[in-house]
């Protein structure tokens, strides 16, 4: 969409946020790669699995919609990084699936824990050589804007990609040793991984993915992830900066409320993005990350479920009630745009923000 | 036979060892209820059950979460381990409530809910049939069909799979008007539940049993009101 009231660029919007300056509108980034894909005609496969479709297609719809321009290579998304330790991973299929997901975890026993070492050439290692590809093409294509291009998790994501979520949880009472070993490797490849994409790219153009929904309260509890978590985040993302990342893009997805207090204690980028959804308000987020962009946070089965008018107004309501948090924000659906929403509604949730986003 | 007040106490106990994740005072107090006469169905249902269904309110209260409630099901199962053969070999049958088939629709493997539904509903007395996960949408049918069971729970975490649901809802009406249907999932909502013709929504595993039980007192009343006229 072509705003009618002419102004900045959604290019600029962005950039304004990023560089702490107020935009004239708040920028639409609805985390619309699934979308992309069906919009697109390709299938949302493409977007974990081909190198150029993943890119292009995005470019494509942040055109069409007038979408602030914004890539994210997803790499393998919830499966990272069991194949990459030997797992196996189902991509996406068929008429119902979003997203890859483990069908064999690589780790079965405390041995093969104890025995974890980071792929030796890591660059050869399961998706990464397709992620390399995805984020030198997608640089290539968009010179400037916003490269989502890292995926780091947490180590609740990276742990439960490694080991069943179900040895995980029971580990936490009967080993609680195990677990940390577990994390501390998964921090040790994650800062391994985010260290080698800084030897192929300037990391000031890559943000980092942070954050994740294992570690949400839906699945452990904040003593559990204050205890076994906080340490190797805060140790991660300290890692991230020194290593030259600027902008994280942090998603504590699901409900993670009282998280929040703990996950302000790391780094989060200068400025970060800190990307909840409909679970959390985002006056929590202007709470706990006062210095940071806040994004969100519509409730995704508004999108696929309401009729264009109800979106509209659900939308219109969400920006008018957060636009002015101090740091900053950016509209989004909560999670995702759900792939199959219909373009009227998509259409009435971007003019929404085009009619009630504005500062002047 | 062990008295009314050690009956009580051993009850307890059993409660105790499952809400507390205690493996090892589950099997010790499901031995000591075997030795001691205690009835092994009351000691499963009033005791080891009833652990799991406290467990589950914490788990709605936020108190538990996911791990300690997949401890606390290791101590019911344990305490079951000894409790079992005991209620095979009586002429106690078991108080079924209800039936179910569980499942987790195509395209979507997220289990982790479902699996605590499932056990919510062992734990209740339910026959549970689970299908498991990423289930073919006829899949559901077909299992309904066959088990002729009265509430189907289908389960989703993704906006794509939950598209699946509809479709689902409308075949198993056109198979079986009677069946009530349950949903839940990340992306449901009650609002969402109702646009895709489910009779009742379930937040979690534990509120699931309640809302079921609710559907089945509504199914049975209906047919009651029918035998009536």
């Amino acid at each position: 969409m072509v705003s009618s009231r002419g102004g900045m660029s959604e290019l600029e919007r962005l950039e304004a946020l990023l560089n702490r300056e107020r935009p004239d509108r708040v920028p639409i980034w609805p985390l619309s790669a699934g979308f992309s894909m069906l919009n697109g005609g390709y299938t949302i496969n493409d977007v974990y699995t081909d190198v150029r479709i993943c890119t292009d297609a995005q470019i494509w719809a942040n055109e069409q919609y007038g979408w602030a321009p914004v890539v994210l290579i997803p790499g393998a998304l919830s499966a990272w990084p069991a194949l990459e330790f030997g797992g196996d991973v189902k991509f996406p299929t068929g008429d119902f699936s979003q997203a890859p997901t483990v069908v064999r975890h690589p780790v079965q026993s405390d041995e093969e824990i104890l025995n974890l070492k980071i792929p030796d050439p890591l660059e050869n290692a399961g998706t990464i050589p397709m992620q390399l590809a995805a984020v030198a093409y997608a640089l290539e294509r968009q010179p400037r804007g916003l490269l989502v291009g890292l995926l780091v998790g947490g180590p609740m994501e990276i742990g439960r990609a490694l080991v069943s979520i179900e040895m995980l949880g029971r580990m936490m009472y009967k080993k609680p040793d195990m677990v940390h070993k577990l994390f501390r490797f998964a921090t040790d490849f994650s800062i391994a991984v985010a260290k080698l994409w800084t030897e192929k790219f300037d990391p000031a153009r890559i943000c980092p993915f942070v954050g994740g929904p294992t570690h949400s309260n839906q699945v452990i509890s904040p003593k559990h992830f204050k205890e076994f978590c906080l340490p190797y985040v805060k140790e991660t993302h300290a890692a991230l900066r020194e290593l030259g990342y600027k902008h994280f893009m942090f998603h504590p997805c699901g409900e993670q409320n009282e998280n929040l207090p703990y996950w302000a204690e790391a780094e989060m980028g200068d400025p970060g993005i800190i990307s909840v959804g409909h679970e959390i308000d985002l006056s929590k987020v202007a709470e706990y990350f006062p210095d940071h962009i806040a994004f969100g946070n519509l409730e995704p089965a508004i999108v696929q479920t309401h009729k264009p008018p109800e979106v509209y107004e659900a939308v219109r309501d969400l920006v008018a009630r957060h636009k002015d948090i101090p740091g900053g924000y950016i509209f989004s659906v909560g999670c995702e745009l759900p792939p199959k929403a219909s373009p009227g509604s998509v259409w009435a949730m971007t003019k929404a923000v085009e009619d009630a986003g504005w500062y002047t | 036979m062990a008295s009314e007040e050690r009956t009580r106490e051993i009850l307890e106990a059993l409660k105790d060892s499952v809400k507390d994740f205690e493996e090892e005072e589950a099997v010790k107090w499901a031995k000591i209820a075997l030795e001691e006469g205690v009835d092994p169905f009351q000691a499963t249902m009033e005791g080891l059950a009833e652990g799991m269904i406290i467990a589950g309110d914490l788990y709605n209260q936020k108190e538990y979460f996911v791990p300690e409630l997949l401890m606390c099901s290791d101590a019911l199962y344990a305490g079951l381990e000894v409790l079992k053969p005991a209620i095979e070999a009586s002429d106690r049958q078991s108080e079924v409530k209800g039936s179910i088939v569980v499942g987790v629709v195509e395209g979507d493997v997220h289990d982790i809910g479902k699996n605590l539904v499932k056990i919510m509903f062992e734990v209740a007395g339910w026959t549970v049939h689970d299908l498991g996960k990423d289930v073919p949408l006829e899949k559901f049918v077909e299992e309904q069909i066959r088990t002729d069971c009265d509430v189907v729970g289908l389960s989703a975490l993704m906006t794509t799979s939950m598209l699946g649901m509809p479709e689902v809802i409308r075949k198993l009406r056109e198979k079986n008007p009677k069946v009530r249907i349950l949903i839940g999932g990340a992306p449901i909502n009650p609002e969402v539940a109702e646009k895709y013709g489910a009779d009742g929504y379930a937040k979690t595993a534990g509120t699931a049993v309640d809302e079921a039980i609710r559907l089945l007192k509504m199914l049975r009343d209906e047919e009651q009101g029918k035998q009536a006229v």
